[in-house]
């Protein structure tokens, strides 16, 4: 037992002016009595009474003595410490998305208040928590009051993530620390590979119902309309149904009605049709009606385009074939540049460039930056201008999303120039077209979400624009040059970072529930690198506009809380209790005897 | 309401007087006739014995039935009734006068004269000699004897007069009127026997005289369990001496054990020497003393 302020003990002086205050005698009330024999006989038979006689009430005396040592003691602040060593404490706190269990997080807070409040002179506690990734809520710190009020202001997130990178954060901490070591990690089931951690569980087993995903991207043979897929998941111990609501921009559309089996985990896919997304912000919610032990994956969120056009810069001299193809498609806006009117500033205002039969000067396949590009004829893969035997077009890949709704018999080519396939392990590239055996269509990804399409052939060098399928390859193209950055930049699992690009800000908060299909009102906003802990909808301003992100869990391992368990049945009432410090139980302890004091005082037992 | 000194003796104090008699638990010689029995074998009613005749005896007390049957002269001896002689001594020490907190009873002195005078009212119905004296330290008024109901109105006038007292000497008293009674009798003693010097060689003054003792012993409720607490300092009313106490709880407690030690000694003194013992609280009621308490301890009938 230590004494954080022993100091205190010298307050222990104040007994003697208590004890002189018992001694002294105040003016005695004058009395008459008829005889005072039996007065006489009665302190005659008790001697001990001419010492304790000198004493006031003494049995007032001793109870307040005893209020006073109490409250020394509590003052004193003692501590339970087994040994005077350093010990230095790491509380890993589980805040993942099932920690939102009803009371689950709260017994959590209780169990890390706990160990708190049990630190010892030579202690220090630090508290990482885990929601995604790692996160330090309180480095080393002895400081108890300020350890409990950043513990008392946290709370659960959305994020999923594995314990993993929180246990190897804190073996780091508490390797740079000399003396006594102690790993604490507290959460709904024990973590693994953490032999040398001291477990604490809270939670217990609950059913739970969840939509898992929730995906959608262009149906290929209408890009303006979206093809949703969400999964479903039953995460209970019986069979359970499920009503599943879609809606749009707050207003629902779909309802859907499923019986889900124990365990089981099932798929849905329906088409949102262009009509519908001709307006409105595009925000889309599937939505469990039913509630259950978690909120967080009752619903999940998408944000679909609508309303808007892929902007193609064309550039090159006049072609009508190409041209007419881009305009064939509505979801496409081009305009056309001359290619002596070419900055290299001017792509970024547009979703997708189209070179046709032309090349910038100097545009080498190493310098190609991250906007969505389109070659056709001259590209940076065919700048030696070897010729090959024209022969006729064939596809490579059927599955390819380039090749979509496309028919491409009897295509003939003219000419043709032979790529050279670039080596970079960084890029990813599918050819989608040959003829007579080399590649002609190569579609390659590369880092920073980059796409680039190449066609080895000018427009007019094949009879490729005279079919019907020309069109519809154009859009495939564009499509899906476009596609994965606006799917990239539109979905977010909670617990990511979000990267700002120069000139965008992100909203911190998720719109609100009610604002979906409303207006959105200010909110702060960070232009560097921001965590998303909460599921929703979130805005991303730039300088050419705004879009919106849409962030969800998307962990079945979040949703599944059959597989928690709680280390003992102590309710959290009585593990408050216990958490109190042992001042405060004297503090208590004295505050009681002081009730007793006065009651008797007032009822003249201590006189 | 407590009777006062104005109406002690009222119309109704009389009326229940008529209600009680004396009883006495002995017989005495007396050169009265009285309606108490004596040892002597005497004329009246009563029947007491048998003997044999022998020369001398009065003819006319000779039992002729018994002749009858076994030829034999015998004498039918009878009771005779002698009258009493009833001293009645009234403490009227400043121990008497004081009362406590709870002024609805009376102080013991008033209640010991209310008292006195239905013992001298049933004494006087029973055509005994009837005497009455006031004592504190000393003997200190005498009403003179007194025989026959008539004479109970100068009873009356005697206990009127409330003698202021001093401390109590029972010692001094008792054997001082031990010595001043030519004739022996029953002393009825009403007193709370408060005296320092204790109570055993005033009593056994009256005991070793051969007089038949009743002692009344009174006590106020404040005197048996004190209501008062905290720091006191406590003056005799007698002495004036006096004594700081603490009136803790655990020293009232102390202090009723005393009281009833000091009742429970006085109580078994008295049955040991064969003298009768009466407790009286002031605060209870006069009827239920005379009919409920003096009747149980043998004092009246």
């Amino acid at each position: 037992m230590n004494f954080l302020f022993p100091a205190a003990f010298f307050l222990g002086s104040l007994a003697l002016p208590i004890l002189v205050l018992y001694l002294r005698r105040p003016s005695r009330r004058m009395l008459e009595f008829s005889s005072l024999l039996f007065w006489q006989r009665v302190l005659e038979r008790e001697p001990h009474r001419k010492f304790l006689g000198r004493l006031r009430n003494p049995l007032s005396l001793i109870l307040q003595l005893m209020i006073l040592l109490l409250l020394l003691l509590a003052l004193a602040r003692p501590q339970e410490s087994s040994s005077h060593s350093h010990r230095s404490t790491v509380v890993v706190l589980d805040m993942r998305a099932r920690m939102q269990a009803p009371g689950v997080f709260q017994e959590a807070l209780l169990a890390a208040q706990d160990v708190v409040s049990r630190l010892g002179p030579h202690d220090e506690v630090a508290i990482l928590g885990m929601e995604g990734a790692p996160r330090i809520i309180s480095s080393f710190s002895s400081d108890g009051k300020e350890l409990r009020r950043k513990l008392s202001s946290l709370e659960p997130s959305d994020a999923g993530g594995n314990l993993d990178e929180a246990l190897v954060l804190a073996r780091r901490l508490l390797d740079a620390k000399p003396g006594e070591k102690r790993l604490i990690v507290i959460g709904d089931r024990k973590a693994p590979a953490s032999d040398d951690a001291e477990q604490i569980t809270v939670g217990k087993p609950t059913d739970n119902l969840a939509v898992l995903t929730l995906a959608q991207r262009p149906l290929p043979a209408s890009p303006q309309s979206a093809e949703l897929m969400v999964r479903l998941g039953n995460f209970s111990r019986n069979a359970s149904n499920a009503e599943l609501e879609l809606s749009l921009d707050g207003k629902p559309f779909d309802l859907q009605r499923f019986a889900l089996s124990p365990g089981e985990q099932r798929d849905l896919s329906t088409v949102i049709p262009k009509e519908m997304l001709a307006s409105g912000n595009g925000f889309l919610v599937a939505r469990l009606t039913s509630e259950d032990a978690l909120k967080f994956d009752n619903s999940a969120r998408a944000v679909l385009p609508t309303g808007q056009q892929l902007r193609v810069l064309l550039v090159g001299e006049d072609d009508p074939f190409l041209e007419n193809a881009l305009k064939a498609d509505p979801s496409i806006a081009v305009e056309i540049l001359r290619p002596e009117s070419w900055r290299s500033t001017l792509g970024a205002g547009f979703d997708v460039v189209a070179f046709d039969n032309w090349l910038p000067a100097g545009l080498a396949f190493e310098r190609l930056g991250s906007e969505p590009s389109l070659f056709f004829g001259r590209t940076p893969f065919n700048l030696a201008g070897e010729q090959i035997a024209p022969d006729f077009l064939e596809p490579s890949e059927s599955n390819s999303p380039l090749l979509w709704n496309v028919e491409l018999g009897d295509i003939r080519l003219t000419k043709a120039e032979k790529f050279t396939v670039p080596a970079d392990g960084r890029w990813r590239t599918s050819i989608p077209m040959r003829s007579a055996g080399e590649p002609m269509v190569m579609a390659l990804e590369g880092p920073g979400n980059a796409r680039v399409v190449a066609i080895g052939f000018a427009v007019a060098d094949s009879n490729f624009p005279l079919r019907v399928g020309f069109p519809l390859f154009v859009s495939n193209v564009i499509h899906w040059l476009a596609e994965r950055r606006a799917r990239s930049e539109a979905m977010l699992k909670a617990g990511g970072t979000f990267f700002p690009k120069d000139g965008e800000e992100i909203r911190k908060d998720p719109l609100a529930q009610e604002q979906v299909a409303g207006e959105t009102e200010p909110a702060p906003s960070s232009q560097t690198p921001f965590t998303v802990r909460k599921n929703g909808f979130y805005e991303v301003r730039g300088s050419t506009g705004s879009h919106w992100l849409a962030v969800n869990t998307s962990d079945a391992a979040e949703s599944d809380l059959r597989g928690a368990e709680r280390q003992s049945e102590v309710l959290p009432f009585t593990r408050s209790w216990a958490a109190l410090q042992p001042w405060r139980w004297l503090a208590l302890a004295a505050l009681i005897l002081l009730m007793i004091e006065w009651c008797l005082h007032h009822r003249r037992v201590t006189e | 309401m407590p009777p006062d000194e104005a109406n002690i003796f009222d119309d109704d104090f009389l009326v229940r007087l008529e209600h009680v008699r004396l009883q006495m638990s002995k017989r005495f010689a007396g050169t009265l006739r009285a309606e108490r029995r004596s040892r002597r074998m005497g004329s009246s009613l009563e029947f007491a014995d048998f003997r044999n005749y022998v020369p001398g005896d009065d003819p006319r007390r000779i039992d002729w039935n018994i002749y009858g049957r076994i030829e034999r002269l015998m004498m039918k001896l009878y009771e005779e009734e002698e009258e009493l002689d009833v001293g009645v001594l009234i403490d009227c020490s400043a121990s008497m006068h004081w009362r406590g907190s709870d002024a609805s009873h009376s102080p013991k002195f008033l209640l010991a004269r209310q008292l006195a005078a239905a013992l001298a009212y049933f004494a006087l119905h029973g055509l005994d000699h009837v005497a009455l004296w006031f004592f504190d330290s000393t003997l200190r008024a005498e009403s003179g004897h007194y025989r026959g109901i008539p004479a109970f109105h100068d009873v009356l006038r005697f206990l009127r007069a409330d003698p202021s007292g001093r401390e109590t000497d029972l010692s001094s008293s008792l054997e001082r009127f031990g010595r001043g009674r030519r004739r022996r009798g029953l002393a009825i003693v009403l007193s709370d026997c408060l005296d320092p010097s204790g109570y055993e060689r005033g009593l056994s003054a009256l005991v070793g005289r051969h007089f038949v003792v009743h002692l009344v012993h009174l006590m106020d409720p404040g005197e048996c369990d004190p209501s008062q607490s905290g720091d006191l300092l406590l003056r005799d009313c007698e002495s004036a001496q006096e004594l700081a106490v603490t009136a803790s709880p655990t020293l009232r407690r102390l202090y009723r054990e005393e009281v009833d030690r000091f009742r429970g000694g006085l109580k078994s003194w008295c049955a040991r020497h064969n003298a009768g013992y009466s407790f009286v609280s002031a605060d209870a009621a006069f009827d239920e003393i005379i009919l409920r308490d003096f009747r149980r301890d043998g004092l009246v009938r």
